[in-house]
C-alpha cells in the first residue's frame, strides 16, 4: 500500500517534470513543427498519468482504454496539424511563429 | 510489488525521457529534435510496459514512433530552409516562461502532495490486451466506431487542406 503510494508519486511527478517541459516548449519555441512537438510531449504526459492511475487507483482498464483514445485523437490532430502547416508553408514561405499573422487585423 | 530492478529501471527510463524532451524544446537543430522526440515516445512507450500496460505500449511504438515521428520527419524535409526560424528566441520571452512554467510546476506538485489518494492495495491484473479487446468490442463499441470516424474525417480534411495551395 505505501509502495503503492510511492510508486504512484514517482509517476504522478515524471507527468508533472513533462508537462511543464511542454508548457515550456510551446511558450518558447520559434517554428511550428517545435509547438507541435511540444503538444505532443504534453498528451504524453496526461497518458502517462492516466495508466498510472489506472494501475494504482482503480484496477480495471478504463484508464487504458482512455489513453488509447487519447492516441488516436493525437494521430488525427498531428495529421491536420502537419497539412495546415504545409498548407502555410507554401502560402507564406516561412514557419517562424513571430511572421505568421494571417488570422490578425 | 516494488523490485529494486524495477526502481532502477524507472529511474533510467525517466532519466532518458526528461533528456530527450530537454533536447526537443531547447534544441536549436531540427532533425536533432525531432529524432529526440522518438527517443522520448520510446521512454514512454518503456514507462507503459512496466505500468503493466502491454497494450498501449505497443500502440505507442506503432502509432507514435512509427507513424507520427516519420510524419513529422516528411514534414520537415518538404519545407526547406525550417532551422533558421529557431535561431533566435528573445531571452527575455524565455525567462518569462521559465518562471510561468516554474509557478506551474511548484502549484501542481504542492497540489498533489496534499492530495490523499485511495490507493489499491495491491493489485493483480489480467492480461490487459484480452480485457481491452472485449471491451472495444462490447461496453465500449460506440467510442470505438466514433474514433474511427474521426481518424476518416481527418484523414480527408488533412488531404484537403494540403492539396489546396498547390493550384
Amino acid at each position: 500500500m505505501i509502495i503503492n503510494s510511492i510508486q504512484l508519486n514517482l509517476y504522478l511527478t515524471l507527468g508533472l517534470i513533462f508537462f511543464c517541459l511542454g508548457i515550456y516548449g510551446v511558450l518558447t519555441k520559434r517554428n511550428l513543427i517545435g509547438v507541435l512537438m511540444s503538444i505532443e510531449i504534453i498528451f504524453n504526459a496526461a497518458n502517462l498519468n492516466l495508466i498510472a492511475f489506472s494501475r494504482f487507483i482503480k484496477a480495471n482498464f478504463d484508464g487504458q482504454l482512455f489513453s488509447l483514445f487519447v492516441i488516436a485523437i493525437v494521430a488525427a490532430e498531428t495529421v491536420v496539424a502537419l497539412a495546415i502547416i504545409i498548407a502555410v508553408y507554401k502560402k507564406k514561405d516561412t514557419l517562424d511563429t513571430g511572421k505568421l499573422n494571417l488570422l490578425k487585423w | 510489488m516494488l523490485s529494486t530492478i524495477e526502481l532502477f529501471i524507472f529511474f533510467i527510463l525517466a532519466g532518458i525521457g526528461i533528456f530527450s524532451a530537454l533536447v526537443v524544446v531547447s534544441g536549436k537543430n531540427m532533425f536533432h529534435n525531432i529524432l529526440f522526440f522518438g527517443l522520448f515516445l520510446l521512454s514512454i512507450g518503456g514507462h507503459f510496459l512496466l505500468l503493466k500496460a502491454d497494450f498501449l505500449a505497443m500502440a505507442q511504438i506503432f502509432g507514435y514512433v512509427g507513424g507520427i515521428v516519420v510524419l513529422i520527419l516528411f514534414v520537415v524535409m518538404l519545407t526547406r530552409n525550417i532551422t533558421e526560424a529557431e535561431a533566435e528566441t528573445e531571452s527575455t520571452k524565455g525567462i518569462v516562461a521559465f518562471f510561468i512554467t516554474l509557478a506551474l510546476l511548484v502549484t501542481i506538485f504542492y497540489i498533489f502532495k496534499i492530495t490523499t489518494f485511495s490507493i489499491l492495495p495491491g493489485i493483480v491484473q489480467e492480461k490487459s490486451v484480452v480485457a481491452i479487446g472485449k471491451m472495444l468490442l462490447s461496453s465500449r463499441i460506440i467510442p470505438f466506431e466514433i474514433a474511427a470516424i474521426v481518424l476518416l474525417a481527418a484523414i480527408v480534411g488533412a488531404l484537403s487542406v494540403a492539396r489546396e495551395g498547390s493550384k
